[in-house]
């Protein structure tokens, strides 16, 4: 095995970071610099003996403003760790071949005009090419003989329509043709590609190989638009393209499609009941492959939310993660007589989960209360998972880390409520601090114990951090979830407070002190909370909605909000009150918090326009208010300067109008001295 | 008296041998949509200060560069000797005589230039060279009249720091916090540049008066069409000394003018006598020392477009738009009746008056030139351009008349109908009904050039095409256009549907083939039509309205939007059932009509959301609809291809849902 230089030099710099644990007494806060920083480490693989893995790690660019990227590879024994790949654009989606001497990834080299397929000899040497696909392949797995690899792309523009698009003859059909058709392709090992399907009426979001490699479980949907996820369907066909069979027509959208090892059935996931309604906890639903009616393979008391699936070799187990609130864990799953078992315990949040059949084990990243996400290996009999890497150990020496704990408290309606509690970092019992309320997105989601960096940050300014799993959150069975069925805002808002008053009980919150922010539902219910109570002093709002009328279309997709409300603003006898009470926009003459509001330019999600139109009401209403708006932004900041005001305008924002103090911005590194924006009071 | 510049003279020579010949009627052919973008359009004409030569500017369709061309073109007073006199491959805009006549000062990006620039072109000969290096575009040039400068707006510039947090996309930005103030410059003809108001305010236009010793200009909080109605008239010496306010309201003043002796100040506002807003627009005098503003003709019905004073400083000229045409009238300066001095079916525009007598662009039924009126009471008129005479030449046009009718409450509306190409009394045609925007603006005789109408296209095909002045329209008094206040959609939709039942009742409209469409107001207007019957087989909507409430929001502007729904949505007990019911996507359920809706990515004004919310809710509900979407475009396309292309679906989607007929698309020429 070879390692360059350059690797081992990173490395052995990196382990003599590790070798000089500070004193507690010399650890200092985290800042947001250093939150930006943080290497996220992604998608690990076993190799198929079991005794490798490589992984993803990415860093901060500043100069390319973005995260970078890079292929890794360590022992399963958490030695010999190097780095495999150095693109300057970066690589991701690191595949073993089945004889584990080939390493498929992703990557845009040279003169690639998108990402391709590139292949990595496993004992040395350099990656080559596989592919010059016309548009960016993705979703990548090998056949199980090794001969091929199957990808995901969309069909590639006509010669006409590339050239219509250099002219700007540009006018499109707003959800007609303004996408291309995806569809599944197969390659050889020199780049001979073949489509399995094909045709401008569906899209192949999701598949799965069988383990016999002749057959091929998928997701059909009419367009790859979100509008239209509601009608994909589980469909089955040969890799020959032969035998196509759909197994399923229903108005839920399917995930997870696979077939068993026998090849009897196909398992997948949704977020509905055993009825097929939508806006359910995720559950296993199993079918048979030659057609039948599906049934709901999880227990029906079970009150979690299942993240993602899998069969065993034998087929005899389904295993899978499943979001328990504030922690997931991984789960069995017996079939047969649909019992099931968690093969971890733990206050963590287990992500990038794969179970290796030919390794018979699982591997994924963890974060807990203690550091952010490493690789970690576990049994298939479960038991104590491993830690494998180890690429936060300087970090987590260097910066004082918050406590964390989990706390709950009653809703109005007597329902218990959870919600993760992040202590200053310089907490001693008796003193009460400021507390920002901090809810999270979804609001189908829920928050679980993970580092959260830039709570961190809020800690180490001797901030407390409430994040609340307020009715509407996953992970605590299907009733608490579908509080928000038929009126949004009808304990949501409630579980929030009360859970503010816990803390205010524990003797830790100032209740003078109260500052809210959130970003997407996390924003809604900020949205939501100002038009309520003037008890916080300050809030940050990101990419909320106001006006429930104008997102329902806004929105790149309706699927839970036609069951919050009830139906649409525009059908004949339209729920319209229901929806208006339940628009922050509706009391927005109440409000009298100062409120930031910030939003992505291109956000599909929740449209710049509601946050304009909070903006406008506050302003009109005589409130401190300001509306930052980040250019080519999504649904979340991802350009790291635009991140980094992100961070910046929040901290500032909640601490000049909140807690009436000061906040000096942190620059992009290499900034020097250049001026920062201030967010100071305009009224 | 001088010489011309030497230039070249082949386009003119060209068209003049064009404009000789007349096509026998059986060579014609209809007008496409091509032709109708392919008319080259005359705008901003400027006489010389020798009253012997006219400058103006010409656009033409340049598809290689996607949008209208302008160049400079010069010609004589009598329209002899057209040429052009500026060639740059991006174009030139914005002709100004220096006070000498010796030089033209114009507006062009050339090589090196990030923005526009000023430019000299000397008249006795040679190129022109770059006056400026502004950092920001100037616009609004005006020579001083000593002719020692000349003087502009432009945008402050962004700072140091803004430029580079910019280049480093470090470009968070704060909403209606990321504007500049406009500021007034001038620059000597060495090219040295001074801002000349310095204040928290923008300057949002500028007059000199005759003399140049006085500067009349109007100061706004901000650019932003929020703030416009705060925005007043302030009188200063050309030195910058001795600034003093001469109105203070909340209507937006616009088209300042100082009289001859510097005493007098007139403007425009679409306000009452009384000075409140969403009126027609009136003319105003005040003395430029200060004090009340009086309304020339407070009760007169039509609206004024622009003012000037006649140079004895006794008379105003104006041009008033009186529903289906405009004209231009006379009036005493210390007020009494007014003259006109102009008749016709046509829109006047583009008007400069001066000792040469009037000028000004003539839009009629099948041509738009520019024309010249001599002084005096009885000022014959002649036309100066003949760049359309190949239209009626080579093309079957559609004839345009006048039509009125009764609205549901017995008030008199009006229209202007364009007939069939092979129009055959006695034979009905199908019909599409075209709402103007605004909704406070009118259609007029003309537009033939308006590739959003493509009327004589339309023609061609055999439709009849009716652009009805519904309520809410100018030029009709002030009852008629604030018959929108509080509600929007009170009679307009139904002065729309009595004009189309008096089409039918008259025998020239099929009423099973019937077509709306419109942009903008007309959009809104369109979208209701389709709510509130299933009469249309076939509707195109353009940037049209979907749910006020969010429209309040989004839009750049709110002011006219209060009156309309009585509130805002935000406010404390907020009219929202109000707003709500007037929506169309409110009802979208009801549409059985056949709706293409057009809208721009970058609509600033009724934002490209309006026009998802319509479509969601006619498509959620089972109704036919597609949404087409133009890129970088913003409240009225301007791209070449966008323009044929938005006027390709239309046409296309008239043609199947209300004729069943299949349309294949117009290329783009050169193709």
């Amino acid at each position: 095995m070879r390692t360059c230089t350059r690797t081992l030099l990173a490395v052995l710099a990196l382990a003599g970071l590790a070798l000089q644990p500070a004193g507690a007494q010399d650890k200092r806060p985290l800042t947001f610099v250093e939150a930006i920083e943080i290497p996220s480490v992604q998608d690990p693989q076993i190799s198929p003996d079991g005794r490798q893995i490589v992984f993803v790690m990415d860093q901060a660019d500043w100069k390319a403003n973005r995260r970078v990227q890079h292929l890794y590879r360590i022992g399963a024994d958490g030695t010999g760790q190097v780095q495999l790949t150095f693109g300057e654009r970066g690589e991701s989606s690191p595949r073993w071949s089945p004889d584990g001497r080939h390493i498929a990834f992703l990557a845009r080299r040279d003169s690639d005009q998108h990402n391709q397929i590139y292949l990595l000899p496993a004992d040395g040497g350099e990656a080559r090419r596989v592919t010059t696909h016309p548009t960016a392949p993705g979703s990548l797995s090998w056949s199980p003989d090794g001969s091929a690899i199957y990808f995901v792309a969309a069909d590639a523009l006509s010669p006409e329509a590339r050239e219509k698009r250099r002219l700007q003859d540009d006018v499109y059909a707003f959800e007609e043709d303004n996408f291309e058709q995806r569809h599944l392709w197969a390659t050889d090992l020199d780049g001979k590609t073949r489509a399995i399907t094909s045709g401008r009426d569906f899209s192949v979001l999701d598949y799965t190989v069988s383990m016999d490699g002749k057959r091929v479980a998928m997701m059909r949907a009419p367009s790859p638009l979100l509008e239209h996820g509601r009608f994909a369907e589980v469909w089955v066909m040969d890799l020959d393209g032969q035998n196509a069979v759909r197994l399923t027509t229903n108005e839920i959208r399917e995930s997870n499609p696979q077939l068993s090892p026998d090849g009897s059935q196909v398992l997948f996931t949704a977020d509905a009941n055993a009825q097929f309604e939508s806006y359910h906890n995720d559950k296993i639903f199993l079918v048979p492959a030659a057609g039948g009616p599906a049934r709901v393979a999880t227990p029906s008391a079970a009150s979690y939310e299942v993240e993602n699936a899998t069969w065993s070799k034998d087929g005899r187990s389904i295993y899978f993660t499943a979001n328990h609130g504030v922690h997931n864990q991984v789960m069995r799953l017996d079939p047969a007589t649909g019992q099931s078992t968690a093969l971890t315990t733990g206050d963590h949040m287990i992500s990038s989960w794969s179970y290796a059949d030919a390794a018979g084990a699982f591997v994924f990243t963890r974060s807990g209360a203690d550091r952010p996400s490493e690789v970690y290996l576990l049994g298939a009999d479960g038991g104590t998972a491993r830690r494998v890497t180890a690429v936060h150990d300087a970090l987590v020496n260097r910066v004082k880390v918050a406590r964390q704990e989990r706390i709950t408290w009653k809703g109005k309606d007597g329902q218990t409520v959870e919600g993760l509690l992040f202590y200053p970092v310089d907490y001693s019992p008796g003193q009460r601090y400021p507390l920002v309320v901090w809810t999270h997105g979804g609001p189908a989601a829920s928050d679980k114990f993970n580092f959260s960096s830039e709570a961190q940050v809020y800690a180490g300014r001797n901030i407390a951090v409430l994040k609340p799993n307020y009715r509407g959150s996953t992970g605590y069975g299907d009733a608490f979830l579908r509080d928000m069925v038929k009126g949004y805002f009808k304990n949501a808002h409630l579980d929030v407070l009360l859970g503010a008053d816990a803390v205010i009980a524990m003797g830790v919150a100032d209740p003078d002190r109260l500052l809210k922010t959130g970003w997407s539902a996390g924003g809604h219910m900020t949205n939501k909370i100002i038009t309520f109570t003037d008890r916080f002093k300050a809030a940050v709002s990101g990419a909320g909605a106001a006006n429930w009328i104008s997102m329902y279309a806004q929105s790149d997709h309706r699927a839970f909000r036609t069951p919050w409300f009830g139906g649409t603003p525009w059908q004949q006898n339209a729920p319209i009150d229901l929806y208006w009470d339940h628009s922050p926009l509706k009391d927005a003459w109440k409000v009298r918090t100062p409120t930031l509001f910030l939003v992505g330019e291109a956000d599909p999600r929740v449209p710049m326009p509601q946050s304009v139109e909070m903006y406008r009401a506050l302003k009109y209403n005589g409130v401190t208010t300001r509306l930052g708006i980040a250019p080519r932004e999504g649904h979340g900041w991802q350009e790291l300067r635009h991140k980094l005001h992100e961070l910046n305008a929040r901290m500032d924002w909640l601490v000049t109008h909140g807690l009436k103090g000061t906040y000096t911005w942190e620059q992009v590194p290499g900034d020097n001295g250049a001026p920062r924006p201030t967010t100071t009071a305009s009224q | 008296m001088r010489t011309h510049p030497p230039v070249r003279r082949l386009v003119v020579l060209a068209m003049a041998v064009a404009a000789t010949a007349a096509a026998p009627a059986q060579t014609r052919r209809p007008m496409s949509i091509v032709d109708t973008i392919d008319m080259p359009i005359a705008i901003d004409p400027q006489v010389s200060p020798d009253g012997r030569r006219v400058a103006f500017v010409q656009l033409k369709a340049d598809w290689k560069a996607n949008r209208l061309m302008p160049h400079l073109y010069a010609m004589g007073i009598d329209g002899d000797d057209l040429h052009q006199i500026t060639f740059d491959e991006r174009g030139e805009t914005s002709p100004r005589w220096s006070p000498d006549g010796r030089t033209l000062a114009f507006s062009a990006r050339r090589e090196g230039d990030q923005v526009p620039q000023i430019y000299l072109l000397p008249l006795e000969g040679g190129e022109a060279r770059r006056l400026t290096t502004h950092p920001t575009p100037p616009g609004s040039l005006a020579w001083a009249p000593d002719g020692q400068s000349i003087w502009f707006l432009a945008a402050e510039a962004p700072s140091a720091d803004e430029r580079a947090r910019t280049a480093a996309q470090d470009d968070v930005y704060y909403l209606d916090e990321d504007w500049k103030h406009r500021r007034l410059w001038k620059v000597d003809l060495g090219g040295t540049t001074t801002q000349v108001l310095t204040g928290d305010f923008t300057v949002a236009e500028f007059a000199f008066s005759a003399d140049g010793a006085k500067v009349v200009h109007v100061r706004a909080p901000s650019p932003r069409p929020d703030d416009a109605p705060r925005q007043d008239v302030w009188v200063m010496n050309a030195d910058g000394s001795g600034e003093r306010r001469v109105t203070d309201n909340g209507v937006a003043e616009t088209g300042a003018q100082l009289s001859p002796d510097g005493t007098r100040v007139l403007f425009l506002a679409e306000a009452s006598a009384r000075l409140e807003p969403y009126h027609n627009a009136r003319l105003f005098v005040a003395a430029a020392s200060g004090g009340p503003a009086t309304a020339l003709q407070p009760d007169a019905a039509w609206e004024v477009e622009a003012a000037a004073w006649r140079p004895d400083g006794r008379t105003i000229a104006y041009v008033a738009n009186l529903g289906v045409h405009s004209q231009l009238f006379e009036v005493p300066a210390a007020g009494g009746a007014a003259r006109a001095l102009t008749s016709g079916d046509h829109a006047l525009g583009n008007w400069r008056s001066g000792a040469f007598g009037d000028v000004f662009v003539r839009s009629e039924a099948a041509r738009a030139e520019i024309w010249r009126r001599a002084p005096g009471p009885d000022g014959a008129l002649q036309q100066l351009t003949r760049l359309h005479d190949y239209v009626s030449r080579d093309f079957l046009l559609g004839r345009q008349e006048k039509v009125s009718w009764k609205g549901r409450d017995g008030v008199t509306i009006e229209g202007v109908l364009t007939y069939p190409t092979d129009y055959q009394p006695g034979t009905r045609y199908p019909l599409v009904v075209h709402t103007h925007g605004g909704p406070a603006q009118s259609d007029k005789f003309g537009a033939a050039n308006n590739p959003f109408y493509y009327l004589h296209a339309m023609a061609g095909r055999g439709y009849l095409v009716l652009r009805p002045n519904y309520r809410g329209s100018t030029g009709y008094g002030d009852a008629f256009m604030r018959d929108v206040l509080n509600g929007y959609f009170n009679e307009q939709q139904h002065d729309v549907m009595a004009g189309i039942d008096h089409l039918v009742q008259a025998g020239l409209a099929d009423p099973s083939r019937l077509a709306a469409m419109g942009w903008s107001a007309g959009g809104h207007l369109t979208n209701k039509l389709v709510t509130m019957t299933d009469r249309f087989k076939a509707a195109i909507s353009g940037a049209g309205v979907g749910n006020w409430a969010s429209l309040y929001a989004q839009s750049d502007t709110r002011t006219a939007r209060d009156l309309w729904l009585g509130g805002n949505p935000w406010q404390r007990d907020a009219p929202i059932a109000r707003l709500w019911a007037a929506s169309p996507a409110s009802e979208g359920w009801k549409v059985k009509t056949p709706l293409l809706i057009l809208v721009g990515e970058r609509d600033a004004r009724v934002p490209m959301w309006q026009s998802v919310e319509m479509y969601r809710a006619v498509t959620y509900n089972g109704g036919t609809a597609r949404l087409l979407i133009a890129p970088r475009a913003p409240h009225s396309f301007a791209e070449l291809r966008h323009v044929l292309a938005q006027a390709n679906a239309g046409l296309e989607w008239i043609e199947r849902y209300a004729l069943g007929r299949s349309y294949t698309w117009e290329a783009v020429p050169g193709k």
